[in-house]
């Protein structure tokens, strides 16, 4: 069994199939990306997987257990987490508050132990904290730690969401579409974190991404998608090279 | 320009930044408990309005100004609060207990009033809590075996384990240490993490949920606490008005706590503490300019001979004097803020102190923002 399985995905808004029938396994410690043209379905999918939408037929399993019916705040506790493709953060809070509330899915403390703010409570939090500053150290934040989001460049917050995502612990990172928005310089940077993420964290990666570059430099195995159906699976050369993708980007 | 230097995590955490602040709010402290020794008593009584309107201000901050939540019938909370507290003392409960059960109430009201919250937002949301608060007036004139109706309540004193709190100086000091206490209860819990799941689900559901935040329970925890902490400013508000009738609950109290969070500044405890300052003070500043105005202008138009001043002093004099020249200019300030500063007294307060913290270095500009990028409505 791998370790994540999507098994024949659907989901239909009204007549249109979104994702028809989308079949992949994700094998622990890889990179796994979905590439494929505007409106193929692939951030659909990640929405599917986060259990923001629910499928209309299909299953999902990750680490051995169905995960088709958890309800989307439980997944992070699982140990999947995500990034968005437009940034959804928390814009009117400091880029420290924006982490230490990634910790939520660890969160321990009881609602009257932080009333009184117990010495518990204190304890915790500094506990996040520690987890929080190694993301920090990882990515190279900490000159923003301080200042609100709204005040943040876009490619500061594009990382932001990238250290949000690792400050929840997760086993499996969904990133959608980390180069959007980039320069050349940044995206070569996300390469080396996308990278580094997988070899030194060993987390698994679900990746979306356009940029071909970054995609057959960190990438082990590629889908391409069009229509909401899978037209090619594997190493990144191979699908970019499959006449059917080129079709897709290209028409004819 | 102080830069704390930080060696600890608990640096962040606790409820001082550093010695300076310490020093400042002590300054404040020291301030509330002597001022109302050195004023009238009348002054006094006024007062207090603000520590009962600060403890409003909070409850409504949380909802507001944390969560994201508009609510329309915050007066409802405040009236079941009164008048659960006045009937429990009407039937013989100590003070305290009388406290805790209409506290309790609320809560419970809160709860329940939050459960559409659940599902929705915005104007939606306002119009709904909007209705809850009609019906909950209609309640508070019919129920007359508990409210007795527009007969009204007589509430008295507070007495509390034998102490009698019956002058102006000491219920200030009794409103003053619950405003402190729910200060700090509400500061405790927005360090920790439901206060940052709170503002979570203000500004991205989506992403608050995929972090593991439960937003059903996170809303109606908003609400509850919101709720409760009304039903206390509830129960002070019944001792300090002494004579309950359905009608003082009514749309213009929620509207004003509106005004008075948004005024504040949205999103600071401070802002609900300078909004209650201007809420509370401002209907004595215009009954005392009312009086002192054509008084002041027509000596002043005596000793310099200038005369027409003294029919200028009369006309203003006798325009404040007109019903409903009070909410106008309640009004005209809402409207002001709105236009002018978006994030209320206290983003003005921010930027007084910033000036002088970097004189002569301060830059206009420091507090302009960019226009949000965009964001993934799809998800709405």
């Amino acid at each position: 069994m791998s370790f994540f399985t999507a098994d024949n995905l659907s989901i239909n808004f009204g007549g249109i199939k979104a994702v028809d029938g989308v079949s992949f396994d994700v094998e622990q410690g890889e990179v796994f990306t979905i590439i494929g043209p505007n409106g193929a379905g692939k951030t659909t999918i990640f929405n599917l997987v986060s259990r923001i939408y629910e499928p209309s037929g299909g299953k999902l399993s990750f680490a051995g257990r169905d995960i088709t019916n958890v309800p989307p705040h439980l997944i992070a506790a699982l140990g999947i987490a995500r990034t968005f493709q437009n940034i959804e953060l928390f814009e009117h809070a400091t880029l420290l508050q924006n982490l230490l509330l990634a910790r939520h899915a660890h969160k321990r403390s009881s609602f009257w132990s932080e009333l009184l703010f117990l010495p518990s409570v204190r304890r915790l939090e500094i506990e996040h904290r520690e987890a929080v500053e190694k993301a920090i150290d990882f990515l190279d934040l900490q000159q923003y730690r301080d200042s609100l989001i709204v005040n943040l460049p876009y490619g500061v917050r594009k990382v932001t969401e990238l250290a949000r995502a690792l400050c929840t612990d997760p086993r499996l990172l969904l990133l959608d579409e980390p180069s959007s928005g980039l320069n050349v310089e940044e995206t070569e940077d996300m390469a080396f974190w996308i990278q580094d993420i997988k070899n030194v964290l060993g987390i698994t990666v679900l990746m979306v991404e356009h940029d071909m570059s970054l995609v057959s430099a960190v990438s082990d195995r590629v889908m391409a998608l069009n229509y909401g159906r899978p037209i090619a699976t594997g190493v990144p050369a191979e699908v970019q090279a499959h006449p059917e993708v080129i079709r897709a980007y290209l028409g004819g | 320009m102080r830069f704390p230097f930080k060696t600890s995590y608990n640096q962040d955490i606790r409820l001082f930044r550093d010695r300076v602040d310490v020093f400042w709010y002590g300054l404040l402290a020291v301030a509330v408990l002597v001022l109302p020794l050195l004023m009238d008593e009348y002054y006094v009584g006024e007062s207090t309005w603000v520590f009962i309107y600060g403890i409003c201000g909070v409850s409504l901050m949380v909802l507001v100004g944390y969560t994201g939540l508009v609510s329309l019938g915050h007066a409802a909370f405040l009236g079941i609060g009164a008048y659960a507290h006045a009937f429990f003392i009407m039937h013989g409960a100590p003070w305290v207990v009388a406290v805790g059960l209409a506290v309790a109430i609320t809560t419970a009201c809160g709860l329940i009033v939050g459960l559409p919250a659940l599902r929705m937002t915005g104007i939606y949301l306002a119009i709904a809590t909007l209705a809850f608060s009609v019906i909950i007036q209609e309640v508070f004139s019919r129920w007359e075996s508990v409210t007795h109706g527009f007969a009204g309540m007589k509430v008295d004193r507070p007495v509390i384990f034998g102490v009698a709190f019956a002058d102006d100086r000491s219920f200030y000091y009794l409103c003053l240490f619950f405003l402190v206490i729910v200060l700090w209860l509400t500061r405790n819990l927005l360090r920790a993490p439901t206060g940052r799941a709170w503002i979570a689900i203000r500004d991205s559901e989506i992403a608050a949920q995929s972090m593991g935040v439960n937003l059903a329970i996170y809303k109606s925890m908003a609400f509850a606490y919101s709720a409760g902490v009304m039903g206390l400013a509830g129960a002070l508000f019944a001792h300090k008005i002494a004579f309950l009738a359905p009608d003082i609950f009514n749309i213009l109290l929620s509207i004003q706590f509106l005004l008075l969070v948004i005024v504040g500044g949205l999103g600071s405890l401070h802002g609900a503490l300078f909004g209650a300052v201007f809420v509370a003070l401002l209907p004595p500043l215009i009954a005392i300019l009312r009086d002192s105005i054509p008084d002041s202008m027509a000596e002043f138009a005596v000793s310099t001979g200038i005369t027409p001043v003294a029919s200028v002093g009369a006309a203003v004099g006798a325009f404040l004097a007109k019903p409903g020249v009070e909410a106008g200019i309640f009004g005209l300030i809402l409207v002001l803020v709105i236009l002018l500063e978006p994030l209320g007294m206290y983003g003005r307060w921010l930027k007084i102190k910033l000036f002088f913290s970097t004189f002569p270095m301060y830059k206009a500009s420091t507090f302009k923002r960019q226009k949000s990028y965009m964001r993934s409505e799809r998800l709405r």
